[in-house]
């Protein structure tokens, strides 16, 4: 027991010096802000409109909680009011009918949202875009329709009534305040760190992502449920506020304007939801004001005024206000002094691979409704060699990277490493045996710094790097992350890009992005590189630098599977060939041997030579 | 001399700045809220405020002169919206809330916490006014009970077989607990029960079924668009049925719906709240004159047989008016607002003449202003409609004139 | 001198009647609403009365049951009354009644619901020709017994010693029970030489009114000479009968079965009193209990033994206040129609002492919110070291 306490006491001491460390000025800011919203009933006449605060910022919690989705995993989610309905009415059915207490039936509420929001995830994971916008959309009237048609559970348009409840309308806004101030610490906390990171890498290019380990469906998922389950919190305690839960206030319209909310403030940023309700609220107002000048019903006018809102935004750019005043503002006041680069003596080099086992593929096939993309394909990719992949156009090389990175499931075939079969096992599983693929296209995530996206590789073999540690940046969550900086890094140094770390990806050149590509990839720690097209426009000097990079990995005994159509940039590197046509092995062996053959020849539009 | 001239002056100054021998009159102002769904339902709301703001403008009791202000907030017929309403309401300071009905069952708590009485003015459902467990709160509207009771009383004795029909909006569902418990010892008058989905378009499928069961009469209990969809779709099979309605029979929407066919809406018995007493149309008649000359002739948009225009007389409004003036009497005799509870005290005690002669007040075992009894029958014809003859109490009225 | 006599004859005639005439006036019978004690009906202060419109009035029938709980020594200890008010008259009533109600709920077969306000019973509908209302009304003692037309005194004693209440005893048993007719009053009037024929006049009225049971009014007689003033003791004759009931142990000389029945006429003026002294052995015996049903009866009309002209409108004066002191009774509580038909019974009755609730009090609720205050306290002390152990591990 002692160790345990002098080990949590230096834990926390650590803790507490890192904490100071990382302390900024706006940090300072933000408690100043957020003491001074906390005071205010105590000193400001708000008595009266205490219920109309307190109900803001629970919908304000319930908007940085959609940011977890829409900001965070991408997920243009229209179901946010559902799951405030569902929070509330779960709330208030435990309460009215059920006699709970307040800590159980919110308890209650959140975990049913919780339950919600990961159906309602399951059924929409596959979907994308506009199709999940529109099945949210769906699920906000499913839900609405549902308690307005079934009265004996939902108190019908008289709604239900909750007993009377402890809660005073300032005790709830104080707790209001809290609650946002944890979900806005919640998304800053996990924003810039490996969950962070994997969901905007899932955001931003999922295939991409998946290549490199992360569990895609799974995050988003998690995103989801809990985006919901902040809405439920948020529904359970307003209801509470309110006294009572009437299905009308959850209508679709309630989670257009969260949306619309998340997107006009900034869904990037977890202040942008509350400035952007702020925008909403006061559409409200002037609403009330033009339909009493005109004769209008005042929701009318407010949606129409959201709508218009949401128009501008996206005509604008769609950053959000906060992001475009950031921006402005940092025009404005010269900028600080760039931080200076990373000590390069953080990097870790990628290390020499221990396991020396091939990679074994036997008669791989796949068929693509009637076109034979690829028939009874026979590779071995040895420990320590580099491996061309050549053939015309459409003769199945990016087919068969696929089918060996997991990215598709053959029709027939097996893989294997080491003797281990990964024939059941997706990309994710077959990255984590150390066969990663990368992209023809250039699969970089442009919107993360090039640190960060090789961060997202580096955290595939993190065991402490969930959501839950990430949040409570446990000690070993902390180590794990410094850690995997420091492959990140070296991985970066390894290919050059280690001066770029803090550059948006997005900003750099096409050979550079395949080099960060091969950074990222690196991170993962492989045994196997699959990489497609890695030379595509590398100018002379370009090449001769990646091929002395490839040299390198060889000698540190990775398998490297490369596909090129650059003949001498393959001639420079591999050490055998395969040469497909037509989706068929027609020759193996090295470049020069397989230049002789007719078949290769042919195969090549009867190049004289190859 | 100069020296003196600043002293001087300021003596001038203060003695210019006595008080008056006269003691300034103390008006202060007293917050009547109107929580009606002004944007959803909007000749309701309208009506409602109409007549509150048709009553009394002052008050002078003890405690000086009280003039009334009243203000709007819109429910939307959201049960959450109301609830909020009322507490940005007291919050405002309001002294009285007078409501449509909607979310009472959990903003009556907030007004009784403050003090505050609140009058329903529209919905009439069992369970929202009882004097005990609710002492705030007051009703000035026919009630379903004693409506139901009413209507039972009246079709029973006329060996009708009545096919039920209600609507599944919350005025239906409320009614529907009323008529189980009116019909409950005849049972063998009813010859079915129907639900209906409200704002339905076409309810043919409805009143084919109430046909089949060998139905003689028509009880709809339901929204006025409901009332106008089973007319409709009875006369245009050629049923020929009469058809009997709750006060929501007398909207204007029913005729509007009907305005095609002025022949489906004779024979239409609604039962209602009496707008005239035994004193005579008097009253009300003057009501109806003040409330036309601030706000105006409401036109139902049809026509009678004969090409005039068809007016509704302000019988909602009378609610209203009615309670703003027992809040009156109550005032001055609480001496002033300073003290709520005295107000609703108050309110138990005193009673005014109405808006149609009756006496209205409440007192501590009953916080209804309009007693079950004082529910009549009228019966359409020719767009306009009269107090029935077969009735004791229907007959005694006097025809209101609505026409233009 | 035929002639001349005939003329004397005519002048007496003539000169007689002028003189007769100038010395009858009229006056009013002693109005019994000012020379008798308002109560009862009960009168207590009220604001905002509603009174019965004119329309109504001849068209209601008031009955009243009221129901007193004695003590052990027969003093009251509750009053209800069961007001039972019949409209024959299709048409709106909107009418009040005053009382000093401490509660007042709907009677057995009432049509419509009773209203209460401070100190009235309220009554509003609609009757269609005919309307039964029924409301039963608990009264404030001590400002409604005071009314009640009869006293009650019982003292039991065993062995000589009072028993007290609820106690048990064994020994010689001897009751001692008084019923009182407390309705005497004395009534300002007069004596004078009454104009025989406006005398006849009244006197038919009041007998008119005691036949239909309504007040008599347009009660004025004829005076030949002045009126005397003088007082009178007028009282509202009742009868009373019930029992006596002795519980096991009681052996009750005359009375084997334990019950003793009593009945008796009192007048209020000539016969107050009813005494009744009861002996027995008491073995382990408690108080007896005492049912007593008090009503008042014809009031005897003694007019026609009237001696001469004088002393018959002494009677009839005291008839007509007899009368309106017995209508008094009729009505414990005010009738809506005062002139019109009433009738009252009086219960008395041995009662059990209401139990009284014990209002909770609101420390459990604080001692729960201190415990949990507590045990809340206490769960985090342990809660929150173990999770920063958790946390530093993880």
């Amino acid at each position: 027991m002692s160790v345990a306490m002098r080990q949590t006491v230096s834990a926390l001491a650590l803790g507490g010096r890192e904490l100071r460390g990382a302390w900024s000025r706006r940090a300072t800011l933000a408690t100043i802000i957020v003491g001074a919203a906390l005071v205010a009933p105590a000193v400001l006449p708000l008595s009266g409109r205490m219920p109309d605060l307190a109900g803001f910022v629970y919908l304000a919690v319930a908007a940085v909680g959609l940011a977890y989705a829409v900001g965070l995993a991408g997920i243009p989610s229209l179901g946010q009011g559902a799951f405030l309905g569902i929070g509330a009415f779960a709330e208030a059915i435990a309460r009215a009918k059920g006699g709970w207490p307040l800590l159980p039936s919110l308890a209650c509420a959140v975990l049913v949202t919780a339950a919600a929001g990961t159906l309602a995830g399951l059924a929409t994971g596959r979907l994308r875009g506009a199709f999940v916008a529109v099945s949210t959309w769906i699920l906000s009237w499913i839900v609405v329709l549902t308690l307005t048609s079934f009265p004996g559970i939902s108190g019908g348009a008289q709604g239900l009534v909750l007993p009377q409840s402890r809660l005073t309308p300032t005790a709830h806004y104080e707790l209001g305040i809290v609650l946002l101030v944890l979900a806005v610490l919640a998304y800053l906390v996990l924003a810039p760190r490996a969950p962070g990171l994997a969901l905007a890498a899932a955001r931003e290019r999922p295939q991409a992502a998946v290549g490199l380990g992360v569990p895609v469906a799974r995050l988003r998922l998690g995103a989801f449920a809990a985006s919901a389950a902040i809405a439920g919190l948020a529904g359970a305690l307003s209801v509470e506020l309110a006294q009572i839960a009437d299905p009308s206030t959850y209508g679709p319209f309630l989670s257009f304007k969260l949306f619309v909310a998340v997107v006009l403030g900034g869904a990037r940023t977890p202040l942008g939801p509350i400035a952007g309700l702020l925008v909403i609220s006061a559409f409200s107002h002037l609403a009330e004001q033009i339909g009493s000048l005109r004769g209008l019903p005042p929701g009318r006018v407010e949606m129409m005024l959201t709508g218009y809102g949401l128009l501008l935004v996206l005509g604008l750019g769609g950053a959000g206000l906060v992001p475009a005043a950031w921006k402005w503002w940092r025009r404005v006041r010269p900028s600080a002094p760039a931080p200076a680069a990373r000590s390069t003596a953080l990097g870790e080099p990628p290390s020499a691979i221990a396991n020396r086992e091939p990679l074994v593929a036997r008669g791989l096939s796949k068929r693509f409704q009637s076109l034979l993309a690829l028939d009874d394909l026979d590779l071995e990719l040895e420990p320590g060699t580099i491996h061309g992949l050549i053939g015309p156009n459409g003769s199945g090389k990016t087919t068969a990277l696929r089918l060996l990175a997991g990215d598709l499931a053959p029709d027939s075939g097996t893989v294997a490493v080491g003797g281990q079969s990964l024939d059941a096992e997706p990309q994710r599983e077959r990255a984590l045996h150390g066969v990663v693929g990368t992209e023809q296209t250039t699969g970089i995530f442009p919107e993360l710094t090039v640190l960060e996206s090789a961060l997202v590789g580096a955290g595939l073999r993190r065991h402490y790097g969930g959501a839950l540690r990430t949040l409570l940046q446990t000690p070993k969550a902390r180590a794990e992350a410094a850690e995997a900086e420091r492959r990140a890094i070296g991985a970066l140094e390894f290919v050059g890009l280690a001066e770029n770390a803090d550059r948006p990806a997005g900003e750099l050149s096409a050979h550079e992005q395949r080099l960060l590509m091969l950074a990222s990839a690196l991170a993962t720690e492989p045994r196997a590189l699959l990489l497609d097209e890695p030379a595509a426009g590398a100018s002379p000097a370009e090449l001769e630098h990646l091929a002395d990079l490839l040299a390198d990995l060889r000698t540190k005994g990775l398998a490297l599977l490369v596909i090129e159509h650059n003949l001498r940039f393959v001639r420079r590197v591999a050490d055998t060939v395969t040469v497909l046509a037509a989706g068929r092995r027609i020759a193996s062996g090295t470049l020069d041997a397989v230049a002789e053959d007719e078949l290769v020849r042919a195969a090549y539009l009867g190049r004289s030579r190859i | 001399m100069q020296r003196l001239a600043i002293p001087l002056a300021l003596c001038v100054l203060c003695a210019g700045c006595g008080g008056s021998d006269a003691p300034k009159a103390k008006t202060k102002t007293l917050l009547i809220a109107v929580n009606a769904p002004f944007s959803r339902t909007p000749y309701l709301g309208q009506t409602i405020a109409n007549g509150a703001e048709l009553a009394a403008t002052a008050i002078t009791t003890k405690d000086g002169e009280y003039r009334l202000r009243f203000k709007r907030y819109d429910t939307g017929l959201s049960a959450g919206e109301a609830v909020a309403n009322v507490r940005r309401a007291v919050a405002d300071g309001a002294v009285a809330i007078i409501d449509e009905g909607t979310g009472l069952n959990a903003s009556w708590r907030i007004a009784a916490d403050a003090d505050v009485p609140i009058c329903v003015t529209y919905q009439g459902g069992e369970g929202l006014v009882d004097p005990t467990k609710r002492p705030n709160v007051f009703r000035i509207a026919p009630t379903d009970h004693g409506t139901a009771f009413r209507l039972a009383e009246y079709l029973v004795p006329k060996k009708l077989k009545i096919a039920l029909v209600i609507d599944d909006s919350t005025y239906g569902q409320e009614g529907l607990k009323s008529l189980r418990r009116s019909f409950a010892e005849n049972p063998e008058a009813v010859a079915m029960r129907l639900s209906v989905p409200a704002g339905a378009a076409n309810l043919a499928p409805e009143v084919l079924r109430a046909r089949r069961s060998h139905a003689t009469a028509l009880l709809v209990w339901g929204e006025p668009g409901t009332i106008a969809g089973v007319v409709s779709a009875a006369r245009a099979s050629g049923w020929k049925v009469p058809v009997y309605t709750p006060a929501t029979g007398g909207d204007p929407l029913v005729r509007q719906q009907l305005a095609n066919h002025p022949d489906w809406v004779d024979g239409l018995t609604f039962a209602t709240g009496r707008p005239t007493a035994e004193v005579g149309p008097g009253p009300f008649l003057s009501f109806q004159r003040l409330y036309e000359e601030r706000f105006g002739v409401y036109l139902v948009g049809v026509k009678t047989p004969d090409g005039a225009d068809v007016v509704q007389p302000p019988d909602l409004a009378m609610y209203s008016y009615d309670f703003v003036n027992v809040l009156s009497a109550a005032i001055q005799r609480a001496g002033g607002v300073k003290d709520g509870k005295k107000v609703i005290a108050a309110l138990n005690q005193v009673s005014v003449p109405g808006a149609n002669g009756d006496h209205r007040g409440f007192n501590e075992r009953n916080h209804e202003g309009v007693v079950d009894d004082d529910v009549y029958f009228a019966r359409f014809e020719g767009m306009t409609y009269q107090p029935v003859k077969d009735d004791p109490l229907s007959r005694n009225l006097t025809a209101l004139d609505q026409t233009r | 001198m035929r002639r001349l006599a005939l003329i004397g004859a005519l002048g007496s005639a003539l000169v007689a009647t002028p003189a007769s005439s100038a010395a009858a006036k009229v006056v009013p019978l002693p109005w019994p609403p000012t020379v008798l004690p308002q109560e009862p009906p009960l009168a207590p202060p009220t604001e905002g009365v509603l009174p019965l419109e004119f329309r109504l009035k001849g068209r209601l029938q008031n009955r009243e049951r009221v129901v007193i709980g004695l003590e052990e020594n027969g003093l009251p200890r509750s009053i209800r009354v069961l007001q039972t008010i019949e409209v024959n008259r299709l048409g709106d009533y909107v009418f009040s009644i005053p009382a000093p109600v401490e509660e007042v709920v709907p009677g057995p077969g009432t049509a419509s619901p009773p209203g209460q306000r401070v100190n009235q019973i309220l009554w509003e509908g609609f009757s269609p020709g005919h309307r039964a209302l029924a409301a039963w009304a608990d009264l404030r003692l001590a400002e409604s017994a005071p009314s009640l037309p009869v006293r009650v005194d019982l003292l039991t004693t065993v062995d000589g010693r009072p028993l007290e209440p609820g106690e048990r005893r064994s020994g010689d048993l001897r009751v001692m029970l008084t019923i009182s007719n407390r309705t005497a009053a004395t009534a300002r009037s007069f004596t004078a030489e009454p104009e025989p024929v406006s005398l006849a006049q009244a006197l038919s009225r009041i007998r008119s009114a005691i036949r239909h049971g309504v007040f008599a009014e347009g009660l004025n007689v004829g005076l030949r000479g002045a009126e005397t003033p003088e007082t009178q003791q007028v009282a509202a004759p009742l009868a009373l009968e019930g029992t006596l009931r002795f519980g096991p142990g009681a052996e009750i000389d005359g009375a084997p079965s334990g019950v003793v029945s009593l009945a008796a006429q009192l007048d209020g003026v000539k016969r107050r009193r009813l005494r009744l002294t009861i002996r027995g052995r008491a073995v382990n015996m408690s108080a007896p209990k005492l049912e007593l049903r008090v009503r008042t009866t014809a009031v005897k009309d003694g007019v026609s033994a009237a001696r001469n002209a004088r002393d018959r409108l002494a009677r009839t004066i005291e008839l007509e206040l007899t009368y309106a002191r017995k209508r008094q009774y009729d009505m414990f509580l005010s009738s809506p129609d005062l002139a019109g038909q009433s009738s009252t019974t009086y219960v008395y009755r041995t009662a059990a002492a209401p139990k009284t609730v014990q209002l909770t009090t609101t420390t459990v609720d604080r001692d729960d919110d201190k415990v949990g205050w507590i045990v809340l306290g206490l769960v985090l002390a342990v809660a929150l070291p173990a999770a920063a152990i958790a946390w530093a591990h993880s």
